[in-house]
């Protein structure tokens, strides 16, 4: 697993914190919305018994005014009896609304309904008490018309106003209560949605950071999986390619043991130091290798004259190419010119690529190295009139173990180590090539910054035994 | 005296070779790769084949296969593998030959391995058939 940064560290806390505060406040606010929901229920319950409590009182009031009439027209007496009790239950739901926690206003209204009950009743059981001594009950019912009727208007107004103003006042109490609801509602939505909002960005971050993790992991794997599979690939090649001139060297070794010809035997002899010369050549390609893929490959520049190079590598080439019917041409403008550049790695590039084009051009070929200066950089060309490489290929030459003969002659390592040169010197190598039309190798390499006179001093020390 | 042939793309390797051969009394005549080697096999039939497995244009499994196949009156000659190549053991049963010497060999080791072959006489038997 990755470590964590100190920023990393810090969000995860910060998520963490405002997570559990959204938690927090969350469970808070359903609380208060249950219990304010609650006492509003309860608060409506009130109101809404206050309400019947007026409407018993105004339905009583009917009662005692019908029945109090009916009994005055027809002295029956269970109409008496009617108009006692709805008195008793006038007074009792006076009493309970009484008791009840009511606004000023309220209160004097329900005070102003008892006088007005109250006055009521006093003219309404005078007349009663009239009754038996009454000759005509239609007088008695007539001044009960007359003195009774305004007073039992005014209680029913009294009772009216009350219902009114507790309707009124219920309207207000459920339009409070909604808005409070709606915010509460509003606060509780909100307080929803950032802790989704929270919990979606703390599981995106976490999955992305896994994801992220899982495919470093991945990467690094494969990356060892292939630098194994290269080292192994390395590993077969050089057991292969020593072995076989171990082989030859053991054949001939026997032999040298076995003849008799003093002749054979120093050809024998001279045969096994080329080919333990071969095997050194070999082992040090691996090691050019082993140190380009390590980064750790460095050259050690000099002064180095061009002409000395010229030589070297006409002296290398000419009686190959000539064994071969392939003309070796070198073309120079500027043979003076004096490089800035690790010779021995140099003359192993030109080498590499004068070598290649002698192997892939057929008899009655050439091969042409030439050299034109290019600003502060000098730039090589080795081209042949061989097969060229496929178009395909072309990008690949320089990758490991590329070979135009797969599997077969060569390492495929030279072209892998000649661009770690050009590349160690701050140059550039490239290839131009068509398949049947020959191949172009192209390389530059710095000149060396020296005034005048010191070029014939630096040509002299680069190549002392032309001296 | 038999007639020996000896294809090996590693020159060192196929001079050090016939130049033993020779010494031991054997006709040798060398090839550097499998088309050589069916090219010279053709012209005379060798009395045993010392081959190399890895070489360019035809490596020594893929000759013995076309000698078995297509050349008539080749498929019975004994064949020897000479390589450096790891799974040289594989490479030879996979050819359906006895014979096979790994790289680096001792003198003695391949001459008696060819004077085996001479005398047993065990054609190959490729698998790939």
């Amino acid at each position: 697993m990755t470590t964590r940064s100190a920023f990393e560290r810090t969000a995860i806390a910060g998520f963490a914190i405002l997570t559990l505060l959204l938690v927090f406040g969350t469970t808070f606010s359903i609380r208060r919305f249950a219990t304010e929901a609650d006492a509003q229920v309860r608060a409506t319950r009130a109101e809404e018994a206050e309400i019947t409590r007026v409407e018993r009182l105004r339905w009583n009031a009917e009662l005692i005014f019908s029945s109090g009439r009916g009994y005055l027209l027809s002295g029956e007496p269970a109409l008496l009896a009617q108009v006692k009790e709805s008195r008793q239950r006038f007074d009792q739901t006076m009493a309970e609304l009484r008791r009840q926690h009511l606004s000023p206003a309220r209160r004097a209204l329900v005070d102003e309904a008892g006088r007005a009950a109250s006055s009521y009743i006093q003219v309404q059981q005078e007349l009663i008490d009239a009754r038996p001594h009454s000759d005509d009950p239609r007088v008695l019912a007539r001044r009960f018309e007359i003195e009774q009727l305004p007073l039992s208007r005014d209680l029913a107004r009294t009772l009216s106003r009350l219902v009114d103003d507790m309707m009124v006042g219920l309207n207000e109490h459920y339009e409070a209560t909604s808005v409070e609801r709606a915010a509460l509602a509003a606060r509780l939505y909100g307080l929803l949605a950032a802790l989704l909002l929270a919990a979606v960005g703390t599981g995106g971050y976490f999955a992305r950071r896994l994801g992220g993790s899982l495919e470093k992991e991945r990467v690094a794997l494969e990356t060892a999986h292939k630098a194994v599979a290269a080292r192994d690939e390395l590993m077969g090649i050089v057991a292969h390619d020593l072995r076989n001139p171990l082989g030859a060297i053991t054949m001939k070794a026997a032999l040298m043991r076995k003849g008799t010809d003093a002749d054979r035997t120093r050809q024998q002899a001279e045969s096994i130091e080329n080919i333990a010369m071969r095997m050194e050549y070999l082992i040090q390609t691996m090691l050019d290798v082993t140190t380009l893929e390590a980064r750790r490959f460095t050259v050690n520049v000099g002064p180095c004259a061009l002409a000395d190079l010229l030589r070297e590598t006409a002296e290398m080439f000419g009686t190959v190419a000539a064994s071969k019917q392939v003309r070796f041409e070198q073309s120079a403008k500027e043979p003076g010119l004096v490089l800035l550049v690790d010779r021995e790695r140099v003359l192993q590039v030109l080498s590499n690529l004068i070598g290649n084009a002698l192997k892939f051009t057929p008899p009655g070929g050439h091969v042409t190295l030439s050299v034109e200066r290019q600003g502060a950089m000098v730039q090589f060309g080795v081209f042949d009139t061989g097969s060229g490489i496929a178009s395909e290929n072309v990008a690949r030459v320089f990758e490991r173990f590329w070979t135009e003969t797969p599997g077969k002659k060569g390492t495929g390592l030279g072209l892998f180590i000649a661009k770690g040169i050009i590349d160690a010197h701050g140059g550039r190598i490239w290839v131009e090539s068509k398949l049947g039309h020959g191949t172009r190798f192209f390389f530059t390499l710095p000149i060396a910054e020296v005034a005048a006179e010191d070029v014939a001093s630096a040509q002299a020390g680069a190549t002392p035994h032309l001296v | 005296m038999a007639d020996v042939l000896i294809i090996d793309d590693d020159l060192d390797s196929a001079d050090a070779l016939s130049e033993a051969m020779r010494a031991e009394g054997h006709d040798v005549r060398v090839g550097y790769n499998g088309q050589d080697g069916l090219r010279l096999a053709r012209e005379r039939v060798p009395d045993v084949a010392l081959l190399d497995v890895e070489m360019p244009l035809l490596d020594g499994p893929g000759m013995v296969y076309q000698m078995f196949l297509h050349d008539m009156g080749l498929e019975d000659v004994p064949i020897v593998f000479l390589s450096g190549v790891a799974d040289l053991p594989a490479v030879a049963a996979s050819a359906g030959t006895p014979y096979f010497l790994g790289k680096p060999y001792r003198y003695e080791q391949v001459v008696t391995l060819v004077g085996r072959a001479l005398a047993e006489g065990v054609a190959p038997r490729p698998r790939r058939a």
